[in-house]
């Protein structure tokens, strides 16, 4: 958080009806926007100003959004959202695959943006804390450091790769974590692309944790991205 | 223009007062009339006439004579006359069959009364003292024309040329089959000197005559007449007394050499017309065989691609030399058929000589009187609609080209254009289908754009002004439910373009699949919560079947397609009735299946829904603008699916797809299946 104690946002977009818009709920919800139309620029904003948040379009005419990220993440570590469109899969994979938190797409209501938003506020001010002992989510308990799993009240028996899937989406609750991700911390780096291993995972999670697997409650699949823990 | 005939003779008669007639008179509309037999020189004749009507815009009847009680023609003379009077009948000439007495008198009164101005008549062949002693239609023609000018046609060299190279007279050459009747006459001698002591010298004669008849069935009438001499002479000298002398000469013996001779004759002649007619049998009978063999493989082939190298090759078989196909291009030019890899050189004269053939139908090049110094014979393929194509016969520098050939080729060049024409005919109407669908499309798209985009946009334009109106009072409830309709139109209007984008994917066949293995039941969670407000309260049954394979899918376009299916159903059928949702594996393929108890499908729409823009709901109530099934069946089909509707015993419908399972995801490696169940740590 910035030392004035509001929490500082940059939009970089070159839209300027989105950034208008932007502009216009975000300040409402008390943050303090900085904004440009450019990935030069604002790459030097990001530089000058760390803000707490950028917000990042993909499309940008000037830049490759792919560079911003990476040249943001030479550096730093503040939460990355980009913003893309529907049937880009690959560019949101390829971006957060890249160092960036989370996508949201346009078009998007303001409640799904401040939402992951917050996630990813509150992912980086826990930054380098221990793990919270235990995370609950509606009637699902997972205890990281006891290394326990409870639905209901009652423990689950999980196999520990099963748990150890669980544990990374725990870990990054809220945000969406890429097959790639999931594939290098569980498995190891030479299985990043069997991304079926981690579906058959979720699978054999969701029939133990999921009351109708087919309509799950807490582990979400983003078609062609990853998986999402809910967070609330 | 080239010149209709550089040989042509004009005759004239002369007008009795010395002064052109016609000077005086009005002139007569110009009317030619073409004489032709089963020669195989009338083709020429019709060539040449072609052109000069061609080059003065006459018109013109072509006239055939057959006379009564004359000598059947053979087969073969038949066919010929037909094909001559077809290929008038193609250059556009009316062709008439006459029936008379006199050639040279029903032509000149036919013409008489037809107003016919000239006559063509090709310059009849044979020897000279034959006409001198026959007459010649040529020569009566002339004597009754009056005020009619004929022309005639050279066409002899042609017919030398048919008689050597085509039906020998005899099987072996004519020298020596004269030869060949001596060993006959000795054979005959041999037999008759056995018998001569039983029989009187009267009756050997028959053996000789045996000998005669014998040469005139395999040699021919001339070896035969030779042979009858040399039999009388042999007999004089072997037989008549005094013995090994020519001394002797009874007048008898000219009656038995007479007889001999028409023996001879009459025998030669007949074998001979056998022997022609058998040899004409079996070249039509490979003919038609060939024939038949090509119109065969003609009908398989249906588009240009596969009937030009087919024609090419087949001609070219036939003809004995290489055939090129020429066709006209966007731009009314010719151009050789592509794929042509010949030895032959096209020149600029050669390109326009096929063009000058394209363009007036007629033929030219080598063998004929157009242009005969060309490397190749151009033959026009005329077809209902017209001239569609050039054929090009190219043959070896310095061999001439063979006239039966020509008229063979001519048979099948006529087929090809007709093949040609049916392969454009095809071509024209899948363009024509193309056109209107795609026009169909077009006005879908326009209408689409019109209505069902704008509603939304109406919606919210409206409401948002309403909201940015400062001088409106808005309650804050009202505010709020305007903020939520912009909203709700805004996500519609969303998924209409998503729609119309998806669909222009698989219009322009632009639709790339990412396959990954995935479970069935993840694709369908996926599809459920992307649809989230949609589904409201409405409850959702999902019968997914134990055990279910991971299946090969591109997940983004399968939940699309279980999207749209869902949303579908959820528009057909009333709130509150719940929407059913399967899974299962049928023979390797994967069926998902959306069910809904609504209205079900009018008979006979089942495919129709699927089809771009097709819609079920009468206007008013659309729900989108009939795209979400197209899309459905575009992406299925991507996956190498097939998805169809049918209407569900006791109502409602069922929308089903199948995909291809695929063989599986490679296995994970066995140390990283945990198998053995380890409850972590407490």
């Amino acid at each position: 958080m910035s030392s004035a104690g509001k929490v500082t946002v940059l939009v970089v977009e070159d839209e300027p009806q989105i950034r208008r818009f932007l502009h216009t709920s975000l300040a409402g919800q008390g943050y303090r926007i900085l904004e440009t139309a450019t990935g030069r620029e604002g790459l030097s904003m990001a530089a000058s100003h760390t803000p707490d948040l950028v917000i990042l379009d993909l499309g940008l005419p000037d830049m490759d959004g792919l560079d911003i990220i990476r040249e943001v993440r030479a550096w730093g570590n503040m939460p990355i959202l980009v913003l893309t469109a529907r049937g880009k899969e690959r560019d949101k994979v390829t971006a957060l695959d890249a160092g960036a938190d989370d996508y949201v797409t346009k078009p998007f209501g303001m409640a799904e943006l401040t939402a992951r938003m917050r996630v990813l506020l509150r992912h980086a001010a826990t930054r380098g804390l221990d793990d919270p002992s235990a995370v609950i989510i509606g009637g699902l308990t997972i205890d990281l450091a006891r290394r326990a799993v409870l639905l209901d009240g009652t423990r689950v028996r999980l196999t520990p790769r099963e748990y150890a899937t669980l544990a990374v989406l725990t870990r990054a609750r809220g945000k969406v974590v890429t097959h790639r991700q999931l594939l290098q911390e569980v498995w190891g780096p030479e299985f990043v692309e069997q991304s079926h291993y981690v579906r058959i995972y979720l699978q054999r999670l969701r029939s133990k944790l999921e009351a109708i697997p087919a309509r799950p409650r807490y582990l979400i699949s983003e078609p062609g991205v990853g998986y999402r823990l809910v967070d609330e | 223009m080239l010149k209709a005939d550089a040989t042509a003779t004009r005759l004239r008669l002369p007008q009795r007062s010395g002064v052109d007639v016609r000077e005086e008179s009005p002139p007569r509309p110009e009317r030619l009339l073409v004489a032709v037999s089963a020669s195989p020189t009338a083709t020429r004749v019709i060539y040449a006439a072609a052109n000069m009507v061609a080059s003065f815009g006459f018109a013109w009847i072509v006239v055939h004579v057959e006379k009564p009680g004359e000598l059947g023609p053979g087969e073969r003379d038949d066919s010929r006359l037909a094909q001559t009077l077809h290929l008038a009948e193609s250059l556009g000439a009316e062709v008439v069959s006459l029936f008379g007495n006199s050639t040279s008198g029903e032509i000149l009164a036919y013409a008489r009364a037809r107003g016919v101005t000239r006559i063509v008549v090709g310059k009849p062949g044979g020897s000279w003292w034959r006409h001198r002693l026959l007459g010649s239609l040529v020569d009566d023609l002339v004597r009754g024309s009056d005020d009619i000018d004929i022309y005639v046609i050279r066409g002899a060299e042609e017919s030398a040329v048919r008689r050597d190279s085509l039906i020998p007279l005899t099987r072996t050459g004519p020298r020596s089959a004269y030869l060949l009747s001596v060993p006959v006459v000795a054979v005959a001698t041999g037999v008759a000197s056995l018998l001569s002591r039983h029989l009187v010298p009267g009756d050997l004669t028959m053996i000789y005559l045996v000998g005669v008849v014998f040469a005139a069935v395999r040699l021919g009438p001339g070896p035969s007449m030779l042979a009858s001499i040399l039999s009388l002479v042999a007999f004089n000298f072997f037989f008549v007394p005094p013995r090994y002398t020519l001394s002797v000469w009874d007048s008898r013996y000219l009656l038995t050499l007479a007889v001999m001779l028409a023996v001879s004759a009459l025998t030669g002649s007949l074998a001979g017309r056998l022997r022609t007619q058998a040899a004409a049998a079996r070249v039509r009978e490979q003919r038609i065989a060939s024939l038949y063999a090509f119109s065969r493989e003609c009908t398989r082939a249906s588009d240009l691609e596969s009937v030009v190298p087919l024609a090419e090759r087949f001609i070219g078989e036939m003809a004995g030399a290489e055939v090129w196909l020429f066709l006209p291009n966007a731009h009314g030019g010719l151009e050789p058929a592509p794929g042509i890899t010949s030895a032959f050189a096209l020149s600029a004269e050669e390109r326009a000589a096929a063009q000058w053939v394209f363009e007036h139908g007629l033929m030219a090049g080598r063998g004929t009187d157009t242009l005969p110094d060309l490397q190749a014979l151009y033959m026009p393929l005329v077809a209902p609609r017209g001239t569609n194509a050039v054929l090009g016969l190219f043959v070896e520098d310095g061999s001439p080209v063979d006239p039966d050939r020509i008229r063979l080729v001519q048979a099948l060049a006529g087929q090809v254009a007709i093949v040609l024409e049916r392969a454009q005919l095809a071509g024209e109407a899948h363009h024509a289908q193309v056109q209107a669908e795609s026009e169909r499309l077009r006005d879908a798209l326009l209408s689409c754009v019109s209505h069902d985009l704008r509603t939304p946009l109406g919606t919210i334009s409206g409401a948002a002004s309403s909201l940015a109106d400062p001088d409106a009072y808005v309650p804050e409830e009202s505010r709020r439910e305007l903020a939520q309709s912009i909203y709700e139109e805004s996500e519609r209007l969303n998924r209409l373009v998503g729609n119309l984008l998806n669909m222009t994917r698989i219009e322009f066949g632009a639709v790339a699949l990412q396959k990954d293995w995935l479970p069935v039941e993840e694709v369908v969670g996926s599809a459920l919560t992307r649809l989230g407000k949609l589904l409201r309260d409405r409850p959702v049954t999902i019968r997914v079947a134990e055990d279910m394979p991971m299946a090969s899918l591109d997940g983004v376009l399968i939940e699309q397609v279980l999207v749209n299916l869902i949303e579908n159903a959820l528009a057909h059928s009333p709130d509150g009735v719940p929407v059913e949702i399967g899974a299962s594996v049928l023979n390797d393929r994967l069926v998902i299946e959306v069910s809904d108890r609504g209205d079900g499908i009018a008979a006979g729409a089942e495919d129709r829904i699927f089809e771009s823009f097709a819609t079920s709901q009468p206007q008013g109530r659309s729900h989108g603008i009939g795209l979400g099934l197209a899309i459905c069946k575009g992406f299925v089909e991507a996956h190498g699916g097939t998805i169809r509707a049918e209407n569900r015993p006791g109502g409602g419908a069922v929308l089903r797809f199948a995909v291809p399972v695929g063989d599986g995801p490679p296995p994970m490696p066995s140390g990283d299946t945990d198998e053995d169940e380890e409850g972590p740590a407490a």
